[in-house]
């Protein structure tokens, strides 16, 4: 059975922002909701710099579907982690349990009232039918549903970001490594998924800085 | 922190007692998701159910992110 | 962090994309989800919001996708080209019902691999081209007014026919500006435009882009092109960057790099700055901007030390390394390269050693070395340090220039280029010979147009010096008077240097005219009344045609959707001024005239025959054999072709490479596969295999330039060096009989560039495995420039007088260099005289965003790019920003000695050392502080304005090609 997951190779990553905007293409995210976002770690630090892309990472035991006092999170059986924005109530509990940063919220008018929370959906959609009107309206498009994979992965620049089926990505993940001779930091993996990339060994620290000049 | 659960509940009685009118809450049980069922992505017309081929086709595409099938 | 925001700015002056329900209702708009339907998605919207499209205002009536339902619409795939830069990563982009709708990823690509950076995964906003502009404009009274296309015509031909028939001005009083993002085949047909309107006063961004590349290493070995590809690079063993920061400039390419790395190639990054491409480095290398010399000399130092250069190879295959090793040995000892660029003995010596004991290596350069006064001579130290080390003509090696626009290439090799017609022919009288003969017009009446044959064959002035053409004392200039008429056709003038002069050009001018499919800084950057003009043309997704990537391989886009609002295909506007100025039949003579969308739409030549057109004529760099067919067959078929080799393995293109990287000899029907990597010996001449050009005579001083016996191309039948083909050569070497007897008649006194039968070269290629340009050396010493030896010089604007005193600059030139007087010593000498390096004391670089693309008018419009950069900024290092009093994110003016100042957001960081400082190039819309939203035309102002730094930079120009210096000059930064 296929457990849906996302990594980022941050030995790969550039910040070139291609899975931001891939995002915000396919699904029309509007200017100021941010499903995805890429952040660099020692910015200018000689040795030092990592960037990450960082997404809702459809946590094996997400904090956000513990917390949320309407229980609109439900997970999928490819472990893919939606919601129901019929229920949702904009709380932004969620926000807050959300060790990504993951949720979003629409400001609507004014006094800054808050939204339902819009967050990545695996561009798997959300409880309405499939591909239909009212869930693309309402969560994006469905790529799974259409066979393909998030659009953010796929478009990746230089194919750090990925995401699937956790096993076909280790395979993957596993041969970069062994090419290379050391693993990567796979930043947020065992937060998201509680375990290692099977592959990876520990994790690297930043090198200390060499040359500040 | 107060619980959440607690201050909705609390919020939904007044809102019941102020004007009678029908419970604006949804039925939260602890544990359980109330959202409305989801198809399974491969009930549709391209996979008919099929959910061995969607798992087949979902593989082949995660290969695309590997260019080491295509270069070494 | 400073520019990656995921919220709004404060919203005093934006005028944000999607805010205030702007679309809500207006015909225009055309996003496929827009607020209004997110928020009701949000359960917090109000009223009903259909999903799909929006109409774009050309549409009305006509598609109706907003009618169908999101899963229910007939889709269509087209396949076309990001046009953003010159990777070329492959898009399919979804149409239904003639709206653009959804795109997705290429995997089958063998350049991109399916993947995309910022830019690519935002091309679909081009379908909706909110802030296009939507229809003809003229300033009146200080507003832009909508115009009808007729009046457009009208006004604008009338007024450019009036300076042309003016005996006082002429046909060289008008300024062309082509553009770098024309298809080969737009570009081709303005340079044809722009003769029959009887000038060569035309040019595009190539000239600020690469020129001094193109000069440089055409100059070396041939051709001036990337040798080798993106996808080559898998092969290397060891990279050098030396000004280029691809991962924000050409990120699609690190995916090879990284692929490379992780099987063994080492990495090493040589900058001012830590740039993203640095972070992913196994060696960064810290140089004071402007001294690429001195650091590559000094790597050839510890070469030469230690006796790694390839002897065999420089024996055979260059000339002049003698010279070099001498000047090398006694000029860039340790001590003198640590003095210059600031880096030590240990580092310089390990990077050498990694560089040459790991080989093939290669080496990759961009704007850090060619924006520069000295930059023809940077590029050619890159190629010198390549040759000595056996590394050109090999898997894996060459130099990896990477170009900028998606098309610069094509443009450049086909396009308007004030010193040369389609396929570097030059501009003397064969070269007009051999195009109007090709054209099918009378050489006579070509003549005719122009306003003697001297002007003909005199090469026009060049878009960075535009503005002294019109500014400075006629008496000064080489033509007529001054320029009085400029025309960007697809240019953003913030992308030149000097915009304080620039401004006043723009309003001394009597007419600007602008035709690009945004109004871009052009139109809001004068202060005027009056006089100037916007056209709307249409993107490259609204037209079909060909774009050459960097790699050389060409690429065939199909149309994605029909032109939006008003906007018509670049070719169409040249056809119809064509009309207006009455050579349109002579312009056209040979094209089919097609109306792609009916009477909606003006009548224009069929891409596919102009491209037929470039086939006929354009021999000296192969641009021959890439028939469209050919190309749509390469596009339908990527998946068969390899990533690494770029070869077809089996398939209807099977033993060609994509895209049939130019040089592609001969007619289509010889089949010649395209040429992968450059002078390359160990291929088949039939397999893409070559050696360097014999361009520079056979002989110099009594030494041959010819390649030594043994060093030819596989299977050649000529094994020594051999003088480029003729027909007499042909005749010599009796092989003349094997041209059939029509093509005999056809090559009688040709050469292989001008034989429009391609008989010889089939003869000299196909038969006897030969190179039709000759088999010649290299050049390491290039006589003809004015440092035939490569010279570190200090730029016009330094900080150490020190150093600018022991590596002066040129004296100046005289006014026949491209048209307008040039000077370098008069301006560093009073530049020293006035101590502006105490007044300005931080070295002011500039360079890109990945977001972003050239002047940015484009990427900044869209919204999903321009959310990520909202404003400009200066890179300063933490102490330099201490010394001043500046913290992070404050507003600052950054002054330069032009008297300008710019206002921008600090951005304090240690990527870039203390004394220097960086600002992106790609914004525009404020003035010295000001916002000039008013100055655009209602609706189409780019959601994004900023200070553009070139509105601060200063005077400086290449000695070769009058590329403009934008890498080094200096400033100072103070709190706003």
């Amino acid at each position: 059975m296929a457990r849906m997951k996302f990594i980022c190779d941050a030995e790969r990553c550039i910040e070139c922002n291609g899975c931001v905007t891939a995002c915000k293409n396919e699904h029309d995210v509007p200017w100021g909701v941010n499903r995805r976002r890429v952040v660099t770690l020692n910015d200018g630090i000689v040795g030092a710099e990592r960037s990450i892309s960082v997404a809702c990472m459809h946590c094996s035991d997400a904090p956000c579907k513990a917390v949320c006092p309407v229980n609109c999170f439900y997970t999928t059986d490819d472990g893919v982690v939606l919601h129901d924005k019929d229920l949702c109530i904009g709380c932004g509990y969620c926000f807050y349990a959300c060790p990504f940063g993951a949720p979003q919220f629409p400001q609507a008018g004014a006094f800054g009232l808050r939204g339902k929370m819009d967050k990545c959906t695996f561009c798997a959609g959300g409880p309405e039918k499939d591909t239909s009107k009212a869930e693309t309206e309402k969560y994006g498009r469905n790529r799974l549903a259409e066979g393909k994979l998030p659009a953010c992965a796929e478009m990746c620049s230089t194919k750090a970001l990925l995401a699937g089926d956790g096993d076909v990505l280790s395979d993957i993940y596993r041969e970069r490594v062994m090419r290379r001779g050391r693993g990567g930091d796979l930043w947020g993996h065992a937060t998201a998924y509680g375990v290692k990339a099977s592959a990876a060994p520990a994790p690297v620290q930043p090198a200390p800085t060499q040359q500040k000049s | 922190m107060m619980n959440p659960k607690f201050l909705l509940a609390l919020g939904a009685v007044f809102l019941v007692a102020a004007c009678g009118e029908k419970p604006q809450t949804v039925a939260v049980k602890p544990g359980q998701s109330a959202a409305k069922p989801d198809d399974k992505p491969y009930q549709n017309d391209q996979f008919k159910g099929d959910r061995a081929a969607w798992e087949r086709t979902l593989r082949a595409r995660a290969d695309n992110q590997n260019e080491y099938k295509r270069v070494n | 962090m400073l520019v990656r925001k995921s919220h709004d700015v404060d919203g005093s002056h934006t005028d944000r994309p999607v805010s205030a329900f702007r679309r809500f209702g207006a015909a225009v708009g055309g996003a496929t989800l827009d607020r209004r339907a997110f928020l009701k998605r949000s359960g917090l919207g109000v009223g009903a919001g259909a999903f799909a499209a929006s109409l774009p205002l050309g549409f009305v009536g006509e598609a109706d996708a907003a009618k169908s339902d999101a899963a229910g619409g007939k889709e269509e795939v087209r396949r076309t080209v990001c046009t953003h830069c010159s990777v070329g990563c492959a898009v399919d982009a979804i149409v239904e019902n003639g709206v653009w709708t959804r795109q997705e990823p290429v995997f089958d690509s063998p350049i991109n691999l399916g993947a995309h950076c910022a830019k690519g995964a935002a091309l679909r906003e081009h379908g909706h081209g909110e802030h296009r502009l939507k229809y003809p404009m003229k300033l009146v009274n200080g507003k832009y007014v909508r115009i009808s296309w007729e009046q457009a015509l009208n006004e604008v031909g009338d007024k450019l026919l009036a300076i042309r028939n003016d005996k006082a001005a002429g046909p060289d009083s008008v300024f062309w500006v082509g553009s770098s993002k024309h298809n080969n085949e737009q570009a081709y047909l303005l340079r044809k435009f722009v003769s029959m309107f009887g000038t060569n006063n035309c040019d595009h961004q190539a000239r600020i882009c690469h020129s001094t590349t193109v000069a440089g290493v055409a100059n070396t070995w041939g051709y001036g092109a990337m040798t080798n590809s993106y996808n080559d690079m898998q092969n290397s063993k060891c990279a050098l960057y030396i000004g280029s920061n691809a991962a924000e400039a050409h990120p699609v390419s690190m995916l090879h790099m990284l692929h490379a790395k992780e099987t063994g190639c080492k990495m090493i990054v040589v900058d001012p700055r830590y740039t993203r491409t640095a972070a992913k480095s196994d060696e960064f290398v810290r140089i004071r901007s402007g001294t690429d010399i001195p650091f590559l000399f000094g790597m050839l130092y510890h070469i030469f030390k230690n006796g790694w250069e390839d002897k065999k190879y420089i024996n055979d295959r260059v000339h002049g390394m003698d010279k070099i090793k001498e000047e090398v040995l006694a000029k860039w000892a340790p001590a003198a390269v640590e003095e210059a660029c600031g880096v030590k003995e240990d580092q310089m010596f390990k990077v050498a050693k990694m560089f040459a004991e790991n080989r093939p290596s290669t080496i990759v350069w961009c704007m850090g070395q060619t924006q520069h006064t000295i930059g023809n001579a940077m590029v050619r130290a890159s190629c010198i340090l390549q040759l000595a080390l056996g590394n050109v003509g090999v898997s894996g090696g060459g130099t990896n220039i990477f170009r900028g626009h998606d098309n610069v290439q094509g443009a450049t090799d086909v396009g308007p280029n004030p010193d040369s017609l389609p396929g570097y022919y030059g501009i003397n009288t064969g070269a007009w010979r051999h195009w109007t003969t090709v054209w099918g017009v009378d050489y006579e009446w070509m003549k005719s147009r122009f306003q003697s044959q001297v002007m003909m064959e005199k090469p026009g002035t060049t878009v960075s010096r535009w503005v002294d053409a019109v500014l400075d004392d006629p008496n000064t200039i080489d033509q007529e008077t001054n320029v009085k008429a400029i025309v960007f056709w697809g240019h953003a003038p913030n992308s030149q240097t000097r915009g304080l002069d620039m401004k006043k050009a723009m309003e001394k001018v009597d007419t600007m005219v602008i035709i690009d499919p945004y109004p871009t800084a052009a139109a809001a950057m004068p202060d005027r009344k009056d006089g100037v003009y916007l056209l709307p043309a249409c993107t490259q997704f609204e037209t079909s045609g060909s774009a050459t990537a960097s790699n050389r391989s060409i690429q065939w886009r199909e149309r994605v959707i029909s032109p939006l609002f008003e906007s018509q295909t670049d070719h169409a506007i040249m056809y119809a001024f064509a009309k207006k100025f009455g050579f349109e039949k002579e312009m056209c003579k040979n094209f089919k005239m097609v109306k792609p969308d009916g009477d909606r739409k003006w009548e224009e030549p069929e891409v596919e025959s102009i491209l037929r057109e470039i086939n006929k004529g354009t021999w000296t760099i192969g641009y021959t054999g890439q028939s469209p067919e050919r190309l749509k067959l390469h596009m339908k078929h990527m998946n068969t072709f390899d990533p690494k080799s770029l070869k077809a393995n089996g398939g209807p293109c099977d033993g060609e490479y994509f895209g049939l990287p130019w040089p592609c000899y001969g007619t289509p029907e010889m089949k010649h596969p395209g040429s992968p990597n450059l002078y390359d010996t160990s291929k088949h001449v039939m397999d893409g295999g070559g050696n360097f050009r014999a361009n520079f005579g056979v002989e110099r001083e009594g030494v041959s330039l010819l390649a030594e016996d043994g060093s030819h191309s596989k299977g050649a039948d000529l094994t020594t060096g051999y003088p480029e083909l003729d027909h007499v050569l042909l005749k010599k070497l009796g092989w003349w009989d094997e041209l059939t007897d029509d093509e005999k008649k056809r090559a009688e006194g040709k050469n292989w560039k001008t034989d429009l039968s391609g008989g010889m070269i089939r003869v000299f290629m196909k038969n006897h495995g030969c190179h039709p340009f000759g088999n010649a050396k290299a050049r390491a010493v290039v006589w003809n420039f004015p440092d035939a030896v490569p010279q570190h010089r200090e730029p016009l604007y330094g900080t150490n007088v020190d150093l600018m005193k022991k590596y002066p600059t040129h004296a100046d030139k005289g006014g026949a260099f491209w048209r307008v007087k040039t000077l370098y010593k008069t301006v560093q000498d009073k530049n020293i005289a006035e101590g502006y390096h105490t007044k300005f004391p931080l070295i002011m670089t500039s360079g890109r965003l990945v977001e972003y693309e050239g002047g940015g008018e484009e990427t900044r419009s869209n919204p999903w790019l321009a959310e990520l950069q909202q404003e400009n900024f200066v890179e300063i290092n933490p102490k330099d920003a201490n010394d001043r009093g500046i913290r992070n994110s404050e507003y600052v003016w950054v002054k330069t000695p032009t008297g300008a100042q710019i206002k921008v957001k600090a951005m304090v960081t240690e990527r870039v050392a203390s004394g220097t400082t960086f600002i992106p190039f790609h914004f525009s819309g404020w003035w010295q502080g000001k916002d000039r939203l008013e100055k655009y035309p209602d609706g189409a102002a780019p959601i994004v304005r900023a200070e553009a730094v070139n509105t601060a930079t200063t005077y400086g120009y290449d000695t070769v090609t009058n590329m403009q210096e934008t890498k080094t000059t200096i400033c100072q930064v103070e709190r706003a």
